[in-house]
């Protein structure tokens, strides 16, 4: 087969649609080329993404590859690409839920994404989330282009106020209600090269987070410890989950 | 295959009865280390054969919900009760484990609803287990609006945007897009009317799941595929099957997607590398937000 092409791909996060048309020659006879029937492809799409997928988008769904490139488009590092990703997701139009909605649990290191439900609910202004449900989405929407990200659960520790679960300081969870203190059973978000990318709350990183105005900033290439600093209330504390970070599937 | 499914059955059965009997046995006992010794042993029983997290159920005393076994109410189409709150089934979300799920629409508020009927009150109170344990939020007992809370049973998150309840066999989630005064109060009425309704709703007729549901082989080599097959026992009947594992390492597991379909069987497979004993739970649901459990026993050998 002989493909020839024209124009420039940088390497950057992209995709370039483009028109192919297809022919066929007999190398013994006339040595004349064919069109094919049809002869014009007018769908095709080139892809430049960071590195070959992963799990579990090692083969990417294509919905998901289009809407990660749309978001991480024109980036070239992982830690850029992902913190696009976490916006684009931040600013998805789901509202903040406690409990997860398309991510079902055997453990906090055994979860399950439900992927075509959430494709088929797009547009997701009228639906809701949780931590879980955004770490997973930065998982899977990071892994289709490449990036190596992961989630991490963070749990309380048995001598904060309520065992086993912590207290927070100010945070704006995605959508409604806006900035707000809570107790928090655990944590999710996502993970990749010992950064934190957490897509489903804003903090305040105006240096006091306990107390208003607040000074909002969406978390993305931070340190666990910043992270903690913004999130975790003075006086409590977390511990990562054990079997954490690890690859959800998806269905 | 007929044992397997048996096994399944009688599964669901003796939770229940397991449970009614350790709690009469433990409404007599006064002696606080006796009644503590007590709730472990129910506690780890319940934990090895359902979904249930020990610790989730000591923390919010799941042996004192008050629950009647016998007193379960059939699957409803809540839609014509919840018209005057704007209510509309989401769709393509009206299976799974959560039931039937709804938005709201009242008053310029707005917000979301799953209710979900089980066969009895005990697995309903499982589910709300599930559904707390891996809450983000913390859930705590009650409804600060009601003394008692709401439904048999009721948990609310701080800002008491969302509340969990349970009546009878059917266990309800519901949220507000706001937490002003207002709001709540909205969500409140909401959740009591949908309270009444349980109350007044037809009692199950039977406990018979309508439908069939074995596995292949209970006891499977390492990468061997162990296949299990749910048929409904009659024709048009809208579906969709989950599945949980409970215990062991991780079983490769292929189930069908979460869309709701018709007809015929619906297959999941397990398999595993690793060799041990392992439970799942499948949950059976129905379009009309009835969800039937089935715990399975699957043995990898080496």
């Amino acid at each position: 087969m002989l493909c020839t092409a024209e124009g420039t791909i940088n390497s950057t996060v992209q995709y370039q649609d483009y028109d192919a048309e297809w022919k066929i020659k007999c190398t013994d006879g006339s040595n004349a080329w064919y069109y094919t029937a049809p002869p014009d492809q007018d769908d095709c799409r080139l892809y430049v993404v960071l590195d070959t997928p992963t799990a579990p988008q090692a083969t990417p769904w294509l919905a998901v590859l289009d809407q990660a490139v749309r978001w991480a488009e024109g980036e070239d590092s992982e830690a850029d690409a992902l913190h696009e990703i976490t916006s684009g997701l931040n600013g998805c139009g789901l509202d903040y839920v406690g409990g997860p909605q398309y991510s079902s649990f055997t453990s906090f290191d055994d979860q399950k994404f439900d992927l075509t439900q959430w494709l088929a609910d797009e547009p997701w202004d009228n639906d809701t989330g949780n931590c879980a449900d955004m770490g997973n989405l930065v998982h899977i929407y990071g892994n289709a282009i490449g990036a190596s990200a992961q989630y991490l659960v963070k749990d309380g520790v048995p001598g904060n106020r309520v065992p086993g679960c912590f207290d927070t300081n100010y945070l704006d969870p995605v959508g409604s209600p806006g900035w707000n203190t809570t107790c928090w059973n655990y944590h999710q978000f996502g993970w990749a090269d010992s950064k934190v990318y957490d897509a489903s709350c804003k903090v305040d990183s105006d240096g006091s987070p306990e107390s208003a105005p607040h000074t909002a900033l969406l978390p993305t290439k931070l340190t666990e410890a910043t992270f903690k600093s913004y999130v975790v209330k003075s006086g409590e504390d977390w511990t990562t989950v054990t079997g954490t970070p690890t690859v959800c599937e998806v269905e | 295959m007929m044992k397997t499914s048996r096994k399944a059955a009688f599964g669901f059965v003796f939770i229940t009865s397991i449970l009614s009997a350790v709690t009469l046995a433990d409404t007599r006992v006064t002696d606080p280390e006796t009644r503590h010794k007590r709730l472990n042993t129910l506690y780890e029983s319940l934990h090895t054969r359902t979904f249930a997290d020990k610790q989730t159920m000591a923390d919010h005393d799941f042996v004192d919900w008050p629950r009647d076994d016998a007193n379960s109410v059939a699957a409803a189409d809540f839609s014509d009760e919840l018209e005057h709150y704007g209510a509309t089934l989401i769709p393509g979300h009206h299976g799974g484990p959560d039931g039937r799920r709804y938005d709201w629409n009242f008053r310029g508020l707005r917000g979301k609803i799953h209710i979900a009927v089980y066969p009895n009150a005990t697995e309903a109170h499982l589910h709300l287990l599930e559904r707390l344990k891996f809450a983000a939020m913390l859930f705590e007992k009650g409804h600060p609006w009601k003394a008692k809370g709401i439904g048999d049973m009721s948990f609310s998150n701080s800002h008491s945007s969302e509340l969990f309840y349970v009546r009878k066999n059917v266990c309800v989630y519901a949220w507000v897009k706001d937490d002003s005064t207002d709001a709540i109060a909205v969500l409140n009425q909401l959740c009591e009317h949908i309270d009444t309704v349980i109350q007044n709703a037809p009692l199950l007729g039977k406990l018979e799941a309508p439908f069939e549901v074995k596995i292949d082989r209970p006891v499977v080599a390492i990468d061997q595929e162990a296949t299990l097959e749910v048929t409904p026992k009659t024709s048009g009947v809208l579906f969709t099957v989950d599945c949980l594992q409970l215990k062991g390492p991780r079983l490769k597991r292929k189930c069908p997607t979460s869309i709701l379909k018709s007809g015929k069987k619906r297959i999941c497979t397990f398999s595993s590398e690793i060799p041990g004993e392992r439970r799942v739970k499948a949950y059976v649901c129905e379009k009309s937000g009835m969800v039937w459990t089935y715990y399975i026993q699957l043995d990898v050998s080496k």
